[in-house]
């Protein structure tokens, strides 16, 4: 009976001990530089993981209209990385080229350049 | 009878497969099980339930369940919001751990009861607000359980060699 004690009591610290994933708080700074493109309407982001969505923008701001575009955000995440792509008028960059990765940092802010349509 | 024997007898019942009366019957059924068996564990489980094949970009421990699941686990709202990290992590392992066991037919029963209930509020607590198409993905899996709960992993299962085993 002892037997099936201690097999129950490590059981249900194994299910209940670090059995969901750890998620950390930060915050991303995007900025995007745009060459070659007038009258600007939209610049987003798009990608995997909340709030990210391949179908929808997650929009930049405005710094210098055609030219240089930010972003910041907190999320809370557990990944190491997101896929990215941004999209100026709704129109990917990139095309049938890999997705960015933005590769969270390790401390509380990641810091991300990047001009649009070329790849680092 | 003690409860022991009682207990045995039922584990029994529980693994011994129904045989279909020709192989090929059993051949036909076993090709639906291991198909969502791997899909299961390959793709839908792996994606939220931490497992050496999981995506690498997902950052998953060993047997940790996603981040983001219990909290959307919590949005069904009643024994789920009291719940949510019990019910997550129950139902990526039914569906991460249960398909390795529905691919292998290894407790065959157990596990698509566990897939089954997975389903069941898959379909109509996640996605039945986004229309019956979405439903579908889930739904098969359904059916592939529901038919395994009663026949058991057939001719091509290990619960079939261990019935065999047992009996001789």
């Amino acid at each position: 009976m002892k037997k099936y004690q201690t097999l129950l009591v490590i059981s249900l610290v194994c299910l209940f001990s670090s059995c969901v994933q750890k998620a950390y708080k930060k915050t991303i700074v995007i900025k995007l530089t745009v060459h070659h493109i007038k009258g600007i309407k939209t610049v987003g982001i798009r990608g995997n993981g909340d709030p990210l969505s391949w179908d929808k923008d997650f929009p930049l701001q405005t710094v210098v209209k055609d030219s240089l575009y930010t972003l910041t955000s907190t999320v809370i995440t557990g990944y190491k990385f997101a896929e990215i792509k941004f999209a100026v008028n709704g129109e990917f960059e990139l095309k049938d080229k890999p997705n960015r990765r933005l590769v969270f940092s390790d401390t509380d802010t990641t810091n991300y350049n990047a001009v649009f349509d070329v790849n680092q | 009878m003690t409860l022991k024997l009682k207990l045995i007898q039922f584990f029994r019942g529980l693994t011994q497969p129904v045989l279909l009366p020709h192989w090929w019957q059993d051949a036909i059924l076993f090709i639906p099980r291991v198909i969502c068996g791997f899909l299961l564990t390959a793709n839908f489980g792996a994606a939220k339930f931490g497992l050496p094949w999981s995506p690498v970009e997902n950052n998953l421990g060993f047997f940790e369940v996603a981040f983001w699941f219990p909290h959307d686990v919590a949005t069904y709202g009643g024994i789920f919001k009291l719940f949510p990290v019990f019910f997550a992590w129950m139902g990526a392992f039914s569906e991460a751990v249960g398909g390795i066991f529905l691919l292998l037919g290894f407790q065959t029963r157990i596990f698509s009861f566990l897939i089954f209930c997975t389903m069941m509020v898959a379909v109509f607590l996640q996605q039945w607000s986004n229309g019956t198409w979405n439903t579908l993905p889930a739904l098969g899996f359904a059916w592939v359980s529901l038919f395994m709960m009663v026949l058991g992993s057939g001719r091509f299962g290990l619960d079939h060699f261990i019935s065999k085993k047992i009996k001789s």
